[in-house]
């Protein structure tokens, strides 16, 4: 009797323990690594899915990605068509990399991101981008340099930024906080494609800027680094002052170890501003003059220099988004909305006219930590 | 299973140490994955906190009732106050709220495991597999349960500690500002929901505090859990606020394992979210495992049963069904919980306790006047086990 119960048991417990339901081996997953969403001519979506190949990868050969192309009334449907063409089911967990093309961009993104936030497999933290000139497919078509699959060249890219700060992270739920937030607007990183040594190639070129959910246009790489500023990803890069005083043009580089920027909204007279002060510290990493800028007189000199360029350049980004696209990218309006609820309860609704007028100081306090190996500068003799 | 009636039959014991384990746990319970705040917003700590003094007001309550009767759970409580019929009705209702709370967390779970890893798998798969294991627990009794906590608990805490120490990198702190934007009322509101839904879920712990150790202190017992709970909710929360900020968390079905998916330590150390899911299946199971007992507990009571432990199984069984057809869809689940679940859990989280206690202090103060004149040994002892915790707490 005993026997037959343990038996019995035994059996139960083979029946529970043969664990999932909807069993899926990983070779008979098709990981997607990134998908471009374009329109076609009759308003249907054309999603382009940069997939990588495991079959290929069973030797010791590399992995490599295969396209593929799938049409669809909306998203997902597009995304199941896809079935048609490829036996097993698009996998999303590994997605890294979603590009919209301007088109889509124009009309709203919403519908991307909600999609891609109810659904289970995608993370929030792939990274969103705006191709520029192009369509968002034939920038996954293009060559990849060091590794094979454009996606994660792509995402290694973005990871690498922090010692360029010409492009900003964003991922997914960056944006949706920008989107829903209040007193900030949305920024998306914009890609195109350059011809580099005869062969067409996927390259970041700055930021696309968005208003609520609807793309406004693109700035270029050299605002991107001026915006990095204000929004407080700077983690590294160059700032390159121009010393030069007449014909010859000399030029130094200073890369930044830190920097840190405070934004300070300010209330007085029922007026409002904002204060952005930013701390940097940097060494001298190229002297392209003859000048010595080691001593006391040169540093002083080389400081007021670069803060004065690198103000320049914040003061006329932010000239160019309240003059040409009035939405609040760098989140002026938020900082009201966090330290002063007050009265942000009360402009609120002004706020994207208060916005284009908004004065704005900045103060750029650069510091020099060291001047690298070099003491002095290499002087010739005859 | 078959170990003698004779075994079964002896009273339970709990030691003071188990019995906050087990609190604690089953306030934690499915707050882990669920999350609380949706009107309170950034304030949601200040909301948590403020339940937690609210709670600690009714929580003297409970512990007063156990304290007025030691050794009694609460359908002989009941019984003993309101007489054979109305006791029984009111037996009925408590039960019935149990019932359908361990439901409730069953249904949570199901929800979670199929939206989030196995969408294909039929619900009934994960409730009935899931309350195979409660319905195993409960035969063993209270004690099996407060001897597993005892392993797991520290397990368990470990792992919040580890996902909350692991997300540091992602805190922006400027997610909890600005305070009390929109005034003090959604925080009210927020807090009112967060003292039904886990807090004054522990009522149904009137049915266990009973088999607590001779010289322990029910109010310990509370107080602790509910501080140790209590934390680790707070901790829950606002890590999911300064992980994912207020405009992303509020669109999320489950913020907590949402932001835990956002963890990334280099290439190494990813994709942790599972452990939420282990949490979850802690707490979820001790949860349900507690709701089954008194639920088992008082339909025993109810039929004059002895031996409790050999209705689990069919009163779990159906527990797992009704958890099933209790709500159409997640969105349906999410609703009421969030809506019309405060309502719901009000006359048996604080009239039917207070109305208890009143007539308890009532009748007990009576009888003892009664015990004084008549025998004044048992008077004096009845008088001496009531007043002491008292003093102590105060």
């Amino acid at each position: 009797m005993k026997k037959l119960y343990v038996l019995i048991n035994v059996f139960i417990l083979m029946l529970l323990a043969t664990a999932c339901w909807n069993y899926r081996e990983v070779e008979q997953l098709t990981i997607v690594a990134g998908f471009a969403i374009d329109k076609t001519f009759d308003g249907k979506y054309l999603l382009t899915f940069e997939i990588v190949d495991l079959h290929e990868a069973k030797g010791e050969g590399k992995v490599k990605s295969v396209l593929v192309e799938s049409e669809g009334e909306t998203l997902m449907n597009a995304i199941r068509n896809s079935i048609g063409k490829n036996f097993p089911k698009l996998y999303f967990g590994h997605t890294t990399v979603i590009i919209i093309c301007q088109e889509v961009a124009q009309e709203g993104v919403l519908k991307v991101i909600d999609f891609m936030v109810r659904d289970a497999e995608p993370r929030l933290n792939l990274n969103l981008f705006v191709s520029m000139d192009t369509k968002a497919g034939d920038i996954l078509k293009t060559k990849v340099l060091t590794s094979e699959i454009v996606s994660e060249e792509l995402t290694n890219i973005l990871d690498e930024q922090k010692n360029l700060a010409k492009a900003l992270p964003i991922p997914v739920h960056k944006f949706i906080h920008a989107l829903v937030e209040e007193g900030i607007s949305g920024i998306m990183n914009s890609v195109c494609i350059e011809v580099n040594n005869e062969e067409k190639i996927a390259k970041l070129c700055g930021t696309a800027v968005f208003k609520e959910d609807k793309f406004q246009g693109f700035i270029d790489e050299e605002e991107t680094y001026a915006l990095s500023f204000i929004l407080d990803e700077v983690k590294g890069g160059i700032i390159v002052v121009d010393v030069g005083s007449g014909p010859e043009e000399e030029k130094i580089s200073l890369e930044i170890l830190k920097s840190s920027t405070k934004i300070e909204p300010v209330y007085e007279d029922n007026k409002l501003s904002i204060k952005v002060s930013i701390d940097t510290k940097v060494v001298i990493a190229e002297n392209g003059s003859k000048k010595n800028y080691t001593d006391k007189e040169g540093r002083e000199e080389l400081i007021k220099l670069a803060e004065e360029q690198l103000k320049k350049k914040i003061e006329s980004i932010i000239e160019k988004i309240q003059k040409e696209f009035g939405a609040d990218i760098f989140g002026f309006g938020n900082k009201f909305y966090k330290e002063l609820p007050k009265v942000w309860k009360e402009k609120r609704n002004e706020w994207n006219e208060i916005f284009k007028d908004l004065e704005v100081t900045i103060e750029t306090n650069i510091k020099i930590e060291h001047t690298s190996l070099l003491s002095e500068p290499i002087k010739m003799g005859d | 299973m078959n170990n003698g009636g004779s075994v079964l039959l002896e009273k339970e014991v709990i030691s003071q140490k188990q019995a906050i384990i087990i609190v604690a746990t089953f306030i934690i319970g499915s707050s882990t994955i669920l999350g609380s705040g949706a009107k309170a917003k950034q304030d949601v700590w200040l909301a948590i906190i403020i339940a937690m003094l609210m709670v600690s007001l009714i929580f003297f309550v409970y512990g007063r009732i156990t304290k007025l009767f030691p050794g009694k759970n609460i359908y002989e409580i009941l019984d003993f106050l309101f007489g054979k019929v109305f006791g029984k009705i009111l037996s009925l209702t408590f039960l019935l709220y149990a019932f359908s709370l361990g439901a409730l967390v069953v249904r949570d779970f199901t929800e979670f495991a199929r939206i989030v890893s196995l969408p294909e798998t039929p619900a009934c798969i994960f409730a009935l597999s899931f309350i195979v294991i409660v319905i195993w627990a409960v035969r063993g009794g209270i004690e099996l349960l407060g001897r597993f906590l005892a392993i797991f608990f520290p397990l368990f805490i470990l792992m919040i500690v580890a996902i909350t120490v692991l997300s540091i990198p992602l805190f922006n702190f400027d997610n909890l500002k600005p305070f009390l934007y929109d005034g003090i009322k959604p925080v009210l509101i927020d807090s009112f929901n967060i003292f039904t839904f886990p807090y004054a879920e522990v009522v149904v712990f009137l049915c266990l505090m009973g088999s607590l150790r001779k010289g322990s202190s029910v109010y310990k017992v509370y107080y602790a859990s509910l501080l140790i709970a209590g934390t680790t909710l707070i901790i829950i929360a606002v890590r999911s606020v300064l992980v994912l900020g207020i405009p992303n968390k509020m669109i999320q079905n489950f913020a907590s394992f949402t932001s835990t998916r956002l963890i990334r330590l280099g290439t190494f150390l990813q994709r942790i979210e599972a452990s939420i899911a282990i949490i979850f299946m802690i707490s979820g199971f001790a949860k349900t495992a507690v709701c089954l007992y008194t639920a088992t507990k008082g339909l025993a009571h109810l039929f004059n049963i002895k031996v409790y432990h050999r209705l689990a199984s069919s009163v779990g069984i159906l527990m797992a069904l009704y958890s099933i057809i209790m709500h159409e869809n997640t969105a349906k689940m999410i609703e009421w919980t969030k809506k019309i679940y405060p309502y719901y859990a009000i006359p048996y989280q604080i009239i039917i306790p207070i109305i208890v206690w009143i007539i308890a202090e009532i009748k007990t103060r009576m009888s003892n006047k009664n015990n004084t004149t008549k025998v004044e040994d048992e008077g004096t002892g009845d008088t001496a086990n009531t007043a002491l915790p008292e003093s102590n707490n105060s």
